[in-house]
């Protein structure tokens, strides 16, 4: 039982970073209809810029202003770094076939990664300690970390903040508005570009953060870090309903806890052989997800 | 302008055939082996090349795990080759069209899941597809894990090893090309215009893209199985994600579409990374920079890449460079 | 024994109720008519027809087939074909292979007479070729067979998309609002088309279209929808004096 509750609690920790990571998918193709496979990309960039940027400010000791620094600054980072991969690789596309964009997005992600492993080079480095990890207490025998809680604590901050976004401001309702017709918004006097990029800039900003929380509970980051948590999360998208954000956070926290469990209960190995056969079985079974609406294509 | 005279695809192919040979017995004799491996892997390339191109051109379906159904393909032939059939060069032919069938198996699996909804699954499916198949490569000893599997029967010259591999090479481009042209090509370009409408004229969708999907694995499979051959040995890193690449970025230069555009794309992406090696770029595989800039560049202005859809002599015949 | 018979259709899109209980039946060689206002569900009710949509509850029966959960191939197998509101044609391709596409779903091809280019396939291309032209003939399209789907006018193109349904060899024609961003001489033609369409294929077709005039002179029998639900249902004079229907389309009267 306690075995239980400390598996959980590390899946919904990890659970949490494949939601953040998940909801730029699932914003990205609930917008263009595109999997924007430099997404993971952006990520490995947040936890990157979080690097350097520790390097240069000069971080010696753990604390909590230079941790709060670190993430703001890697959150902008991935979000300019979004911005511009949508501003020069995507938008030049826009009307063109969808199969453009896909290469492209394939040609961005590969990009980075070996031009990163030129860059920063391609052995993992260690990534500075931005805040000290302590046991805070014990619940039920199980020990819940300061890390752990700072993972639960900023995502679900991050999560309150785009719920903010979508439902509550003038942005949000455009970005819906955009997302179930495109062909109709520009009527409304909507910038469909500007909404675009916004869409991108959240995405990523969301993928910055997620990056730097994993970087500190798992202090070593390279270039290639991206690509396995990305196929994850795009698993956990799918999972929850591509296009849906809720079903995106939903489908991030049982994948999460799912693969935890299967670590804990000595079937390791096949970690990551789990994120792809539940991508199998959703597609076979239950393809729209579970919170996705049966898509009812506009004929 | 060249006047070209009309005459059927199979004689061409077979003045192709003999053309091919007559060099090949040239080039075994004048050329070095170092020549001699690059044309066989141009056109192992061009082999993959053209079965990317029939899903992923014709039936508008990214399949970013190509070098996973050329390792089913290697290793099937690989293991045939050697447990079953005495290890003599004799059954290579035969190993490698069992490894084509075998492989062609594998794609009608991954292709169950793949077509439930329109959008890219198939990418996703393959990619995970190509992931497992290493991974089970991997642990699987009796082929050697991840020391890779060692002698597997080879050609004894480079002219036979030469001939097989442009037979399966026409075999392929022939067989591709005149699906290409027939009814089945006509209903793929048909739902790549238009899905619903396609739908709406009877044409069962989930079924053709599936079918386009196998017929691809197939000749993955056999360009897996020339592959082991002609190496004579393979280990899990052959066939990574940067083959995968290296085969999409063919058939996107060649031209979405075109077959003889995927050949020539081949045949320049064999040579470029010759010439690139000269480059001092440290451990990173200088490739993987080049390409992603090629793909990138290529969709912002010219993404249709060289010849479009158009075949070589179409191409050529509407920039009225030959007559017909 | 009618050719079409639907029976309590109902679709929701995310609680919003399209198309409410709807029911009506067509008889062989009829035209029948489908108006109402914008947004009244006459093309979700096509959609769901042809199967695109999956009716939430009732039943269409169709030549004594359920094909309620069919998928839209297979409903045009058994008899259905349909336009577009907003044509769709295979742009990229020429207006003869346009046709053929929709005749070569019927003929008969083997793999191997097209890999290995027997005689069979050329007399086969040739068939179809030959059959498409004749069909582009009776609506004088044929002048066009070259060029690509797209470069058509505009009128062209909408005959271009009934001739290719008809390819299909269908038992029921289902044109989605035919006179959309027709001219007044085109919209005249227009009836002279559907009747002879008609005569000349032994047609059963099913008009969508919210133009008054249009329909009324075309039909035998018209079913009015409005916000989902049937509201009327006969032929055009009675349509025509509907205290339902003249609220439907111009608003509740004031009393």
């Amino acid at each position: 039982m306690e075995e239980f509750l400390q598996h959980s609690l590390n899946g919904l920790s990890f659970g949490s970073i494949y939601a953040l990571v998940a909801l730029g998918y699932t914003m990205v193709y609930g917008i263009l209809g595109m999997i924007n496979f430099a997404h993971s990309e952006i990520y490995m960039m947040g936890a990157f810029m979080c690097y350097y940027f520790a390097l240069w400010m000069g971080f010696q000791t753990p604390s909590p202003i230079n941790f709060t620094l670190g993430l703001l600054f890697a959150g902008l980072m991935a979000g300019a770094i979004g911005f511009l991969v949508e501003k020069f690789a995507y938008k030049p596309l826009r009307k063109s076939p969808k199969m453009n964009s896909l290469i492209t997005a394939i040609g961005v992600s590969i990009l980075f990664q070996y031009g990163g492993q030129i860059i920063f080079g391609a052995n993992p480095k260690s990534f500075p300690t931005l805040i000290e990890d302590q046991n805070l207490f014990e619940i039920a025998g199980s020990q819940i970390h300061l890390i752990d809680l700072l993972i639960y604590g900023v995502s679900a901050l991050a999560l309150l903040g785009l719920h903010f976004i979508i439902y509550k401001t003038q942005t949000g309702r455009a970005m819906r508005a955009v997302s179930s017709r495109p062909d109709m918004s520009p009527l409304m006097g909507i910038d469909n570009n500007k909404i675009i990029s916004m869409t991108f800039i959240i995405g990523s900003v969301l993928a910055g953060i997620a990056a730097v929380l994993v970087s500190i509970k798992y202090p070593k980051i390279d270039p290639m870090m991206g690509s396995k948590i990305g196929m994850s999360a795009f698993v956990a998208a799918v999972f929850g309903g591509i296009g849906s954000l809720h079903g995106a956070i939903i489908g991030g926290l049982m994948l999460g806890v799912g693969e935890y469990y299967l670590i804990g209960y000595g079937a390791s190995t096949y970690r990551d052989a789990l994120s792809f056969t539940v991508l199998i079985l959703i597609l076979l079974y239950k393809p729209t997800g579970l919170f996705g609406s049966q898509l009812k294509e506009k004929i | 302008m060249i006047r070209m005279i009309q005459i059927s695809r199979w004689t061409q192919a077979l003045i192709f055939l003999i053309g091919f040979l007559i060099l090949g017995i040239a080039l075994h004799f004048f050329l070095n082996s170092y020549i001699h491996a690059i044309l066989i892997s141009f056109m192992i390339n061009a082999i993959m090349a053209l079965s990317l191109n029939f899903i992923t051109g014709l039936a508008d379906q990214f399949s970013l795990g190509h070098a996973g159904l050329m390792a089913v393909g290697a290793y099937t032939s690989a293991l045939l080759s050697k447990e079953l059939l005495s290890d003599h060069w004799f059954f290579i032919p035969l190993t490698v069209l069992a490894a084509g069938l075998v492989t062609s198996f594998v794609g009608y699996l991954v292709s169950l899941p793949s077509f439930k909804l329109k959008g890219d699954y198939l990418a996703i499916v393959t990619l995970g597809m190509a992931e497992i198949v290493r991974v089970l490569i991997l642990n699987w000893n009796s082929v050697g894990g991840p020391r890779g599997y060692n002698a597997i029967i080879k050609f004894p010259n480079f002219l036979l090893s030469y001939s097989f591999s442009v037979f399966v090479l026409v075999v392929t481009f022939v067989v591709l090309f005149r699906l290409k042209k027939s009814w089945y090509g006509r209903n793929l370009w048909a739902l790549n215009e238009d899905d619903i409408a396609a739908e709406v004229m009877g044409l069962d969708l989930v079924q053709s893209k599936r079918n386009a999907f196998i017929i691809s694995s197939f000749f993955a499979g056999i360009g897996g199985g020339v592959y082991a051959h002609h190496l004579g040995y393979i280990s899990p890193g052959s066939f990574s994600f940067l083959i995968s690449v290296q085969i999409l970025i063919m058939a996107v230069l060649g031209g979405l579409g075109s077959m003889s555009g995927s050949v020539i794309a081949a045949f320049i992406l064999t040579i470029l990374p010759e010439v690139l090696r000269s480059l001092p770029t440290g451990s990173v595989d200088v490739r993987m920079i080049v390409y992603p800039i090629i793909l990138i560049l290529m969709m912002i202005l010219r993404p249709q890449g060289l010849l479009g859809r158009m075949e070589l002599l179409e191409f050529l015949r509407s920039k009225n460079w030959i007559r017909s | 024994m009618n050719l079409i018979e639907v029976k309590n259709l109902s679709i929701q899109f995310g609680g919003l109720t399209a198309v409410d209980n709807v029911s009506f039946a067509i008889k062989p060689n009829e035209i029948f008519g489908l108006i109402g206002p914008n947004g009244a569900g006459k093309t979700t009710v096509f959609n769901m027809l042809s199967g695109f949509y999956q009716a939430d509850h009732g039943e269409i029966i169709f030549n004594g087939n359920t094909i309620t959960d069919l998928k839209p191939h297979t409903i045009n197998r058994l008899g259905i074909a349909r336009t577009f509101q907003n044509i769709r044609l295979f742009k990229g391709l020429s207006v003869v292979e346009n046709v053929i596409v929709a005749l070569q779903q019927r003929e008969k091809h083997t793999w191997l007479d097209s890999l290995l280019e027997t005689k069979k396939f050329y007399q086969t291309e040739k068939i179809l070729f030959e059959h498409s032209i004749a069909l582009l003939k009776i609506f004088e399209l044929d002048r066009y067979k070259n060029h690509l789907a797209n470069a058509l006018p505009y009128g062209a193109q909408r005959k271009l998309e009934i001739v290719r349904a008809l390819a299909t060899q269908p038992k029921l024609l289902m044109l989605d609002e035919p006179a959309a961003g027709m001219n007044h001489s085109e919209k005249a033609e227009l009836n002279d088309l559907v009747r002879f369409i008609k005569n000349k294929f032994q047609l059963t077709i099913l008009i969508i279209e919210h133009d008054m005039k249009v329909i009324m002179n075309i039909c035998d029998r018209i079913v009015v929808l409005h916000r989902g639900q049937k509201i009327a249902e006969g032929v055009p004079l009675d349509i025509k004096a509907s205290p339902p229907v003249i609220e439907a389309y111009l608003g509740k009267r004031i009393t």
